[in-house]
């Protein structure tokens, strides 16, 4: 039972970072109108950022039991403004460039493609192959309202939750948030009522990019920071976007939470299963798999995801 | 240059083709103009172009006497213009309070009382605020679209189609509406349409097909005309 | 140093023969497939198992004729891709490149994992070459050249007789408007789905061809940047949609990716570690500059009928 319990809550962990990635991928996806290859790498890069900054803000140590002291929190602030300083500039020396061609949106996902690999061979360049984590603290989980839970996973929930609703509310109260939902809505009309593209599609970047940086730090905190992380990472949170609908809050939402848990319940659940029947097959190793198999399912039943627009089919 | 609009010798297409060639019109201020035609003259079309949503192969724009060439459809908005489309005209999975809100995007101060406004000229709208746009029926619909397009108060209002798809009834009340508001905000309109109603409540009337503009003159003389029944009516219309 | 030619034109071979069945793919039908080199891995492996020796290690050594092995590699490879297309070509665009993505990914695995199967990380080893024992080994590139050769001809010309024949018109009216095909009569996705095995089986034989030469297989050769994404820069610099200039890409790139194993030898060792990062940058910038100056590549396909009509209905 406890043993349940814990796969829910990694579940839970993971699907909270996934869903960070997943909202920003689906916003940009909508609005920008391709899919973006990149994005993982921009995970990858927040991640990394935030562990350069580390070593040099202020607030080092531990806090309330955490892995880390204060100054993650400002070097999460920092990182995600260089992740968003970074995706503007590929924005203008790219991407812009495609969208005054008029390129089709599937050659911009080959740009994109491209992309991802430069920003992944720089933070390769930079880092190293090496696998590196924050804090070399080792964590014992607390007991929080009778569940035993590691404080930074707590965390994780905690500030992907905040930062899930702060994109929300965004979205839904601000005069630049609702703008970039009518445009997601109807991008001729958006026009025609006076939405400048230009300033939508860098307001885009914008949410993404802090999406993107303080994402990568949450997975980094999670488990470990490796170049190849985000890159990984593009898998579970398209899977998210897909299942979810393109350009749906709600659907990058319920995607991004079904997937963790899913890939955690499955894989945990299926180990248990092999090792009692004495098989020796290392189920985790398929984790990935998991979300792939669960993107297939629900496209069987919803062609366009669960929450998307009929209109889009999935046909972009 | 008392002219509102004027547009010189315009010409415009998608991909290879030309939709609509070397047209001419002007629209005065808070006059109500018609455009009529078969479909497939380039009605629509030209409405784009004024909109800034498609550019113009030849031929030039003047708003007030200065040129819209080469603006951005945002800009065009900002100086006065407002294009409610025929088809999607409404952000669907929006409430209306936003769809009326986003038409007054550029406008940033007293939105609200903007509303008010609105909602005094359709009453419908006001009851319905925070329903999802997508949920309205299509007279109310076409009205919330009106409404967003009124939110800047703009110099001219262009209309395509604002009666497709509505009841014979709902159609003239429509139209009414539309004259009552655009005299109370002393906007022009420029509207497309393929209803003799429509004609018979504007200043003016053009009749354009293929991409020309064939015939145009004040609405009773343009009804009168024998050329414009022929072309457009088939010679079965009654004098008013 | 003709050794070191020679071994780059076998590569070049190969590696233009899974250009030409992405180019089918992708050039000719539209499909986005990211994961092309889960089914030259499939076929790879296939080979190797059916011809490869006995060994306690994994499955396999059946020691089968190496031509049963080819055409044995080049059906998987088929037989995966129809299973594959049945959910995965209800997609289009981004998300089918995403699911194939994640194909290659789960392809990855089990082959890595499933060590009585394929042997793991070790690979496996004694995959026996055609006509080995009738050269001095110091030759045997030679005729494994013409091997090669033979075979990327073969696939040229099959797939310039598909894509001029009328199935292949079918193809190109796909990719330029679906639902029009449709509307005209033809099941648009029974021909995706043709398209789709076809060029799969080809990308099967070209790892069938692989390993035949190689004598040894593991999972290090089939990383997604090795095995697919160095295979779109090849279709992206030789032109979509043209069969000439994709073999002409994959030349190219082979040669640049090759000639970068020089600069490794000129260089200090500290520096020597940087090139396989180097290398991933390059792809990189040769990928979106390609897009950025010439969407079309190096040799453009002639500007078709169905692609005036395209360009009207975007305009």
């Amino acid at each position: 039972m406890t043993d349940l319990v814990d796969l829910l809550i990694s579940g839970l962990v993971y699907g909270s970072i996934i869903t960070v990635g997943a909202i920003g991928l689906t916003l940009m996806s909508d609005i920008l109108d391709f899919f973006n290859f990149a994005y993982g790498d921009f995970f990858t890069l927040g991640a990394f950022t935030t562990l350069a900054f580390l070593s040099v803000v202020p607030g080092q140590g531990t806090f309330a039991g955490l892995s880390f002291g204060w100054s993650m929190v400002l070097a999460v602030l920092l990182a995600a403004l260089v992740t968003v300083m970074v995706m503007l500039a590929f924005d203008y020396l790219f991407f812009r460039r495609l969208r005054n061609m008029g390129v089709s949106s599937l050659f911009m996902s080959i740009a994109s493609l491209g992309v991802s690999f430069i920003i992944r061979s720089i933070i390769f360049m930079i880092w190293g192959p090496k696998v590196r984590y924050y804090s070399s603290e080792v964590q014992l989980s607390k007991e929080f309202l009778g569940i035993s839970i590691r404080p930074d996973n707590l965390f994780i929930l905690l500030s992907s939750l905040l930062l899930v609703a702060a994109v929300y509310y965004f979205l839904k109260s601000s005069r630049i948030g609702k703008a970039l939902r009518s445009v997601s809505d109807n991008k001729a009309l958006a026009q025609a009522s006076g939405m400048q593209p230009s300033l939508m599609i860098m307001c885009t970047w914008i949410i993404c990019g802090i999406l993107a940086g303080v994402g990568g730090t949450l997975f980094g905190i999670q488990v470990q920071l490796n170049p190849n992380m985000g890159w990984n990472f593009l898998i579970p949170m398209f899977v998210a976007v897909i299942m979810g609908g393109i350009g749906s809050f709600w659907g990058a939402l319920i995607g991004g939470m079904t997937i963790g848990i899913t890939e955690e319940l499955v894989t945990g659940l299926i180990q248990n299963l092999v090792t009692a029947m004495e098989l020796q097959i290392n189920v985790s190793a398929y984790k990935p798999a998991v979300a792939f198999i669960f993107v297939i399912v629900i496209l069987l039943l919803r062609p366009y995801g669960l929450f998307g627009k009929p209109q889009f089919n999935l046909k972009r | 240059m008392s002219d509102i609009l004027k547009v010189n010798n315009l010409v415009a297409g998608y991909g290879v083709q030309d939709v609509i060639f070397d047209v001419s019109a002007t629209i005065g201020p808070g006059e109500i103009v018609a455009i009529i035609g078969p479909n497939g003259a380039g009605k629509s079309t030209l409405l784009k172009v004024i909109a800034g949503m498609l550019t113009p192969r030849n031929g030039n724009i003047l708003l007030k006497g200065s040129p819209l060439n080469g603006c951005h459809p945002w800009q065009i908005t900002s100086r006065g213009i407002s294009w409610v489309p025929q088809d999607d005209n409404v952000f669907a999975s929006m409430s209306v309070r936003d769809n009326l809100e986003m038409g007054a995007y550029l406008v940033r101060e007293n939105t609200s009382e903007r509303i008010e406004e609105v909602c005094d000229l359709f009453p419908q709208l006001k009851e319905r605020m925070g329903q999802l746009a997508g949920s309205l029926s299509g007279g109310q619909r076409q009205m919330l679209a009106i409404a967003r397009g009124l939110m800047t108060h703009p110099d001219l209002l262009l209309l395509d189609e604002p009666t497709a798809g509505l009841a014979p009834n709902l159609i003239y009340i429509m139209l009414e509406q539309i004259r009552e508001i655009t005299a109370r905000l002393k906007s022009s309109v420029l509207l497309v349409t393929q209803t003799l109603d429509a004609v018979r409540l504007s200043d003016r009337g053009y009749l354009m097909s293929a991409g020309k503009i064939r015939y145009e003159d004040s609405t009773d003389k343009f009804l009168a005309n024998q050329d414009v029944k022929e072309l457009y009516f088939g010679g079965r219309v009654s004098s008013p | 140093m003709v050794n070191y030619l020679s071994s780059y034109l076998v590569m070049a071979c190969i590696y233009a023969m899974l250009a030409l069945s992405l180019n089918m793919q992708w050039g000719y039908t539209g499909l986005m497939n990211f994961g092309i080199g889960a089914f030259y891995m499939v076929g790879a492996y296939t080979s190797a198992i059916l011809c490869g020796l006995p060994s306690p290690e994994h499955l396999g050594g059946f020691h089968l004729p190496i031509l049963m092995g080819m055409a044995g590699a080049a059906c998987m490879a088929g037989l995966i891709a129809y299973l594959v297309a049945i959910p995965a070509l209800k997609l289009r665009g981004g998300p089918f490149a995403i699911a194939l993505l994640a194909i290659q990914e789960t392809f990855f695995l089990i082959i890595k994992n499933e060590s009585w199967l394929t042997n793991g990380v070790w690979g496996i080893r004694d995959i026996p070459q055609p006509f080995f024992s009738l050269v001095n080994p110091r030759f045997y590139v030679f005729i494994y050249l013409i091997i090669a050769i033979v075979a990327l001809t073969l696939t040229y010309l099959s797939m310039e007789r598909a894509v001029n024949s009328p199935w292949g018109r079918v193809l190109r009216a796909i990719r330029e408007d679906e639902t029009l095909t449709d509307m005209s009569g033809k099941d648009c996705f029974n021909f995706r789905r043709q398209s789709f095995v076809f060029s799969s089986m080809v990308a099967g034989l070209a790892g069938a061809v692989y390993v035949h030469y190689t004598g040894f297989v593991s999972p290090q050769t089939f990383s997604p940047l090795m095995s697919t994404f160095l295979v779109w820069l090849m279709v992206m610099v030789g032109g979509t949609g043209n069969n000439r200039g994709v073999i002409l890409g994959a030349f190219l790139v082979w040669g640049v990716w090759v000639g970068s194993d020089f600069i490794t030898n000129l260089v200090p060792a500290s520096v020597a570690t940087q090139i396989g990062f180097i290398r991933m940058f390059l792809v990189g910038i040769i990928l979106t500059v390609t897009v950025l100056t010439r969407p079309q590549g190096l040799l453009t396909q002639k500007l078709s009928n169905i692609q005036l009509i395209e360009e009207e209905k975007h305009a």
